[in-house]
């Protein structure tokens, strides 16, 4: 079985506001200082399910795949330093962009001339843009059908079968393979690399897959624009709740987040 | 030969080759062992020995029970001539220690130092039945009976043995035992006289023989080892700085201590010199916070370990999961309040961050919190991953200079990353730079390329990680030129004058206490005289038992008009904030918490103001405060403040002309 994964480099989520650079006129997100990028955290978690899955089936073999632009080399590869059997590159200036039309068209190239894949792990969402569209292109143009949101994914006989995450539950979805699932936080985290694992994936080169090879579409035809950028103004403001014991300030803790909006009652989303 | 002595030469024989194969089988995994090539310097190894078992330093710091082992060690001491008589005549019947006055001088020592080691063991009995501290919780109590019963019947049986001889009349060292010929007396008061005499003496050498041969039989599986192995562990001790861990060799196939046969010789040795004495234990604040460890039991579990199977052959259940819990290895805050107490200088936690080693770089398991700082070090170079600041917006209206490579400094000032990040701790920084400032220091940061030490990376076992952190941060150093450097952070001194050396970093570094100090010292900073208010303060691991400075902080304190008043345990027996060891980022369950306890220990002094002098004990106290106020229906929040903001405010508001 030959699973795929789609990394994305990203710029560091927890990269704090100050050190952001906004540039509009290429309408790109820049780190003022130099900061490493990070694979997106989502995807790190549809890594972790592949890992997983072969931990169940030790046949099973995982390539990598990630399309970009300025691909920090020893960051991405932490994919083989956890387990990855192999991670292809595409880089080009066209794949850094907020349409995720091209992305989706790359990795659609690159797993068709690897050969195709049993099972390709997407995580939900990006977390630079959060488009959260990628997989659904893709699942369109590689004729897969598509899961998503699973916290557990297994594979067996030919299907595999996803615990789907829902605000008052889960879902249990199965689809025949070759299929797509994204992956959500519940799943958990990435696990930590062993130092061996790191100097072995240390040694290790990625595979480059040059572009125009691919023949894949360059962009869309009319693609969504970027009009603006702003750092969100972050504000404090402190409340103390008081109650007659812990139980009666925890019942107005929970009355005055839900008049705020920040929570809301069961069920809803 | 009479059958008498035919008897106790097979006595004795049978004795010695049993207690040799005994040993024996101790010595197999010792010898089996890298030896750590700590044979010399042999001057201040010896000197060690000289005062802290001669001495017993440490075991003075408890009088009761050090006094008790002191008559103990020196009766010990002293009746070992008996133990040669009785067994020297117990193999030739003309042997004695006459020549070297065996029935004078020696006889009245030996009355002397019996009755001292009386005294020592009904001390120690009164200890473990009556007083009963807890740190003896854990111990093996019927050892420890076993031992007292063996040495008093030695001591009695001696005695008893002189006694009866003296009340034969021949004996002609009488009047060189006192204590026997009072027993005599009594003896002959009893009608007890001549043969009968006579054959009570001889029953009471075999009862003491047999008992010398009972222990020295019995002590290999005993704690009472520590009479053979007590002064090679002290002489083998570290003399290395306290703060400093092996370096990991990374090349190396294995990664940690995984296999209890990695451990070094003076790392086994420990093992064996335990004496399940509990002044680790009674002190660790782990245990006391009621998690799943205690260094005694911890060096215990780990001795009967190595001992459970044959040394070099048969299958030994796993080390870490089966001797030892994966949470005890992670619940210790390597505060080194344990290795401070102990008496034997074991070494406890080299012996856990090897485990570690093993956990966080062989076996890729981290608990949560800790995993998730360790990667942002990696991720980010700092540990505070979700802090809304860069490493220098601190400073954004101070305008301090930041230190470009070829440039230079008089000091150089290492903010760290919990001063630099996070809301709370960046008022120190900035306190700090006000007192720099006032006192014309010429001084400078490195910005954004300083990154995190590694500290919390090497006490959570990822050497690997520390080992990246440290070699890039030497790079920016070395690329600078300053006098020394400053830090914020105890934990940052500590690894680059301590730790960085095997990096090719070589500076002399001091902590903000130690330059504030030196400041008011030389009149650069002022100093007020009268104590206007009371404050307590929290000795940093790092700062105090790890770098042995106690005094600075006091005396920074003391000339911001602050009365020292000290908590129960401050100075080398300081209680942890709980943060040491990466445990800052642990999650720690509610009712565990070490830092409450801390805290409360702090408030319980009726001080104004709690003091500390690391951003970590300062985040963990003020956390501590507010839990244990919150406890206590209506309680108030002591301020808990660095030694900075406390100076800093005096010197302020002396600048401004407000009065106190
Ligand atoms: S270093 Fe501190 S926490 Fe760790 S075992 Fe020793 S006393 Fe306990
Ligand atoms: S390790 Fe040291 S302090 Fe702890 S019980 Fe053993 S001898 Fe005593």
């Amino acid at each position: 079985m030959r699973v795929v994964v789609c990394l994305k480099q990203v710029i560091d989520p927890l990269t704090p506001a100050t050190s952001l650079v906004l540039d509009q006129k290429a309408k790109k997100i820049r780190v003022g200082t130099p900061a490493p990028p990070v694979i997106n955290g989502f995807d790190e978690q549809g890594l972790e399910a592949a890992l997983r899955l072969r931990e169940a089936d030790k046949e099973a073999e995982i390539v990598c795949v990630s399309v970009g632009e300025h691909f920090n080399n020893d960051v991405m590869k932490r994919s083989l330093a956890v387990g990855a059997d192999q991670l292809i590159l595409v880089q080009d200036a066209s794949l850094d962009t907020f349409d995720p039309y091209p992305i989706a068209s790359a990795l659609a190239a690159v797993i068709r001339q690897i050969g195709g894949a049993d099972l390709v792990l997407c995580g939900r969402q990006g977390s630079d843009w959060d488009n959260a569209l990628t997989p659904y292109i893709l699942s369109d143009m590689l004729g897969m059908p598509l899961l998503t949101l699973a916290k557990r994914v297994g594979v067996a006989d030919g299907k595999v079968e996803i615990e789907r995450v829902l605000s008052d539950g889960t879902m249990t979805m199965a689809a025949t393979l070759p299929a797509i699932v994204t992956v959500t936080s519940e799943l958990g985290t990435l696990r930590m690399p062993t130092v061996a694992a790191r100097l072995t994936a240390a040694r290790k080169q990625p595979r480059q897959i040059a572009f125009a090879e691919l023949g894949a579409a360059a962009a869309s035809t009319h693609p969504p624009q970027v009009v603006g950028l702003a750092v969100p103004v972050a504000g404090r403001n402190c409340t103390f709740i008081e109650g007659a014991d812990g139980a009666a300030a925890g019942a107005r803790l929970a009355e005055t987040l839900l008049h705020a909006g920040t929570i809301r009652l069961g069920g809803e989303r | 030969m009479s059958v008498e002595l035919a008897l106790r030469l097979l006595v004795i024989a049978a004795a010695f080759a049993w207690a040799g194969f005994r040993f024996a089988r101790l010595a197999r995994p010792l010898m089996a062992t890298a030896s750590e090539a700590r044979l010399t310097p042999v001057a201040p190894r010896a000197w060690g020995v000289v005062i802290n078992i001669l001495g017993h330093r440490r075991l003075l710091r408890k009088p009761y029970a050090g006094f008790l082992h002191l008559f103990m060690f020196f009766g010990f001491l002293f009746l070992l001539t008996a133990v040669i008589q009785i067994l020297g005549a117990g193999v030739s019947p003309i042997f004695d220690l006459d020549w070297i006055g065996g029935s004078t001088w020696i006889a009245f020592g030996q009355n002397l130092f019996a009755l001292l080691l009386l005294i020592g063991v009904a001390m120690a009995a009164w200890q473990r039945l009556v007083l009963a501290p807890p740190r003896f919780v854990g111990s093996n109590q019927t050892d420890a009976a076993i031992i007292l019963g063996l040495i008093a019947t030695i001591v009695i049986g001696m005695l008893l043995q002189n006694a009866c001889r003296i009340a034969t009349g021949g004996d002609a060292s009488a009047a060189w035992r006192p204590l026997s010929s009072l027993i005599a007396r009594g003896l002959a008061a009893a009608g007890m006289s001549g043969a009968s005499a006579a054959a009570a003496a001889t029953a009471f050498a075999w009862i003491h023989m047999l008992a010398i041969l009972v222990f020295l039989v019995y002590i290999p599986s005993s704690k009472h080892l520590h009479v053979v192995v007590g002064i090679p562990n002290v002489y083998l001790r570290d003399l290395t700085p306290a703060g400093r861990l092996a370096t990991s060799d990374l090349e190396q196939p294995r990664l940690g201590l995984s296999d209890i046969a990695q451990l070094g010789r003076k790392q086994t040795l420990d093992l064996y010199a335990c004496t399940e004495c509990g002044r680790c234990q009674e002190l660790c604040p782990a245990y006391a916070s009621g998690k799943p460890l205690s260094p005694k039991k911890l060096i215990m579990n780990l001795r009967d370990h190595l001992l459970a199977a044959p040394a070099g052959g048969g299958a030994r259940a796993p080390l870490i999961g089966g001797a030892i819990e994966e949470e005890t290895v992670w619940s210790c805050t390597t505060c080194r309040a344990c290795m401070e107490a102990c008496p034997l200088f074991i070494e406890h936690v080299p012996k856990i961050v090897d485990m570690r080693r093993h956990l966080a770089m062989e076996a890729a398991s981290v608990p949560e919190g800790i995993s998730g700082a360790v990667l942002s070090i990696e991720q980010r170079g700092h540990p505070w991953a979700g802090t809304r600041f860069s490493r220098t917006d601190w400073r954004h209206d101070l305008d301090v200079r930041v230190l470009a490579p070829g440039e230079k400094t008089d000091v150089l000032l290492w903010v760290g990353c919990t001063a630099a990040l996070d809301a709370r701790a960046q008022k120190i920084a900035r306190a700090l730079v006000n007192l720099l400032r006032t006192a014309n220091v010429d001084f400078a940061i490195l910005g954004e390329d300083e990154k995190c030490t590694g500290d919390v990376a090497r006490r959570t076992g990822n050497d690997f990680l520390f080992q990246m952190q440290a070699a890039a941060n030497v790079e920016t150093l070395n690329a600078r030129s300053f006098a020394r450097i400053a830090t914020v952070c105890p934990h940052c001194m500590n690894t680059l004058k301590n730790e960085y050396g095997d990096f090719g970093g070589a500076y002399d570094v001091v902590h903000h206490s130690q330059l504030l100090a030196e400041l008011i010292e030389h009149g650069r900073l002022p100093s007020v005289a009268d104590a206007a208010s009371e404050v307590t303060f929290h000795d940093p691991c790092y700062l105090g038992r790890y770098n042995s400075e106690f005094d600075a902080p006091r005396a920074v304190l003391e000339a911001s008009g602050a009365h020292v008043v000290e908590m129960e345990r401050s100075r080398e027996r300081s209680f942890c904030c709980g943060g040491g060891g990466g445990r800052v980022f642990a999650v720690e369950p509610p009712d565990q918490r070490v830092n409450a306890r801390r805290a409360a220990q702090a408030r319980e002094t009726g001080a104004a103001t709690i003091a500390t002098a690391c951003p970590f004990c300062l985040l963990m106290l003020e956390d501590g405060c507010k839990s244990v106020a919150g406890l206590a229906a209506g309680a108030r929040t002591q301020p808990v403040r660095d030694i900075a903001e406390i100076l800093e405010e005096i010197v302020i508001r002396r600048s401004t002309g407000v009065s106190a």
